[in-house]
């Protein structure tokens, strides 16, 4: 089980996170959300089958429905009796839990007519509730991480000077990818765009350098003391003090 | 984040957190249309019934909400004539009539003869729809129905376009005159072989080419300089990118330099709460700040999942 419980996540190694919909939450594990990923893959077989199962690959070799791309809905087992459907959302990187029932065959309440109804009324997949709750777990986790990272990084950089360091702040999916370069005179931090979603986690990052400067004393640039700039980066400096 | 051309044609970059106006702009982004996938069991289909509940199922009966195309994966699946009739043809015309909204209907199969009697109903029934090769072949689709060879060579100026255009940049892109231009794109609109987005008469109406819709669930890895980038803002910098001759990931860097410029005042004043919440180690406000935008961000991964 190579990988970390970050609040709702099994965060693996691999990159990808794994989760629990709220509606397998309430529906089928009789828990309300938000749940602690930890208590869960403890409490309940097919949790702990997803954290064994899905933490190298992201997929089952069976499928629940029909193959539809990325949207193919896998099949998740444990022992005899226990199923689940998993779905690895590419977007994110996450693979989801999205329904689980006890496996009777032939049964009216096996686990594979319940999922094929779900597939069919779309309730299976993931909603905004699911997502608003992976987005405040990402905030958490950076929040967490970011004083501490951008604290460290500085210290590498400011002790070799002209020397670039890098770092990705954040786990799983919401990696803020960071490099900085120490001179006598500046700092510059240099950020991929991409990885930084909304303005706040550029406020946010600048702050956590210097939380004692302003930030209009950050000057954009156009290339680092040691390279010029990737595709997609931007460069800001603040002189020392 | 919503990116926009301003009118001396590069981007910029506006946060719905800064609540500014919005700039007037010659071509307001839009995104580019969603696609949709729907497969019927797979197997012999020969139960016109189960092909009435599919399609029942497949689009709400209200229609889309914005430009979407709904790919019909057949592989693996052999219609039988009637069943083929049931999903192309009075699905087909409903959609013809708008009944849907902006809706365009992509059959695929790597069944050449399955694909030969598609194309057959489609020409002789009088609809506008595409054939694709495969369910992940959206791009490589070829449009049929009652074409022209005007209609052929107008879907590919509008694809080199970036795979959307207004009347007057299909004028200036094909050679042609506005009036043309129009009459071209106004007949593969009644054909629904484009998707077009209203806007106001000053803007004119924007068209897409159902080939350039984005995948919902796009895979990106996450080496790649695009990763995180929300789906719709990342067709709109690529399409625009492809417009200029630049690389997206050039094309949104700008757009942040660009944003930090324009809205400098109001970061520096965010920047100053977020600054007292680390002094103080409150990890938790600033966990609340970066997430401010959450539940946007999780409308926009939401949005369009059901036709």
């Amino acid at each position: 089980m190579p990988g970390v419980c970050r609040g709702g996540s099994f965060v693996c190694e691999a990159g990808h996170e794994l989760r629990i919909t709220s509606r397998c939450l309430r529906a089928d594990l009789d828990r309300e959300p938000p749940q602690a990923f930890a208590e869960l893959a403890e409490a309940h077989p097919i949790v702990h089958s997803l954290s064994t199962k899905r933490d190298s690959l992201t997929h089952g070799g069976k499928t629940v429905g029909p193959a539809s791309g990325a949207r193919t809905l896998f099949h998740l087992g444990q022992g005899n009796d226990h199923r689940g459907a998993t779905w690895f959302d590419h977007r994110e990187r996450v693979v989801w839990l999205c329904g689980y029932r006890w496996h009777r065959s032939g049964h009216a309440a096996d686990a594979f007519p319940y999922f094929h109804r779900l597939l069919r009324s779309g309730e299976i997949w993931p909603t905004q509730e699911d997502y608003a709750w992976l987005e405040t777990d990402h905030a958490e986790r950076l929040a967490e991480e970011l004083p501490e990272v951008a604290q460290s990084l500085l210290q590498q950089a400011r002790a070799a000077p002209n020397v670039e360091y890098r770092a990705v702040i954040g786990t799983g999916g919401v990696g803020l990818v960071v490099e900085v370069v120490a001179t006598l005179e500046e700092t510059y931090v240099a950020v991929r765009v991409a990885t930084m979603g909304d303005p706040t986690r550029l406020v946010a990052l600048l702050a956590a350098f210097y939380p004692d400067r302003n930030f209009d004393e950050w000057a954009s640039r156009t290339r680092l003391p040691t390279r010029h700039l990737g595709a997609g980066e931007i460069c800001l400096s603040i002189l020392n003090q | 984040m919503v990116l926009k051309v301003a009118s001396s044609g590069y981007w910029t970059a506006e946060a719905a957190i800064l609540r500014v106006t919005r700039m007037p702009s010659p071509l307001a982004t839009h995104s580019m249309p969603r696609v949709e996938h729907r497969s019927p069991t797979s197997g012999p289909l020969l139960d016109i019934g189960a092909i009435t509940a599919f399609l029942a199922s497949a689009v709400q009966p209200s229609g889309v909400e914005g430009p979407t195309v709904l790919i019909i994966n057949l592989e693996g699946r052999f219609p039988g004539a009637a069943a083929l009739y049931e999903l192309m043809v009075p699905f087909g015309r409903a959609i013809s009539s708008g009944a849907y909204g902006q809706l365009a209907l992509v059959f695929a199969t790597p069944d050449p003869t399955l694909a030969s009697v598609i194309r057959a109903i489609a020409q002789s029934v009088g609809i506008g729809m595409f054939l694709a090769p495969s369910a992940d072949a959206l791009d490589e689709a070829e449009p049929i129905g009652p074409l022209t060879p005007t209609d052929i060579e107008t879907l590919e100026v509008l694809r080199r376009l970036g795979g959307r255009a207004s009347v007057s940049m299909l004028a200036q892109a094909a050679d042609i005159d506005h009036k043309a231009a129009g009459n071209r794109l106004t007949l593969l609109d009644q054909k629904q072989l484009v998707l077009r987005v209203d806007r106001s008469r000053r803007e004119g109406h924007l068209y897409l080419d159902p080939r350039a819709g984005v995948e919902k669930d796009e895979p990106i890895g996450p080496s790649s300089p695009e990763f995180g980038v929300p789906a719709d803002v990342r067709a709109d910098v690529k399409a625009l990118a492809e417009m200029q001759g630049r690389e997206p990931d050039e094309v949104l860097a700008e757009a942040w330099t660009e944003f930090l410029r324009k809205h400098a005042a109001e970061l520096a004043r965010e920047h100053k709460e977020v600054a007292e919440m680390m002094r103080k180690g409150d990890k938790a406000s600033v966990a609340r700040y970066t997430a401010r935008h959450s539940e946007a961000r999780a409308r926009s991964r939401t949005r369009g999942r059901r036709p």
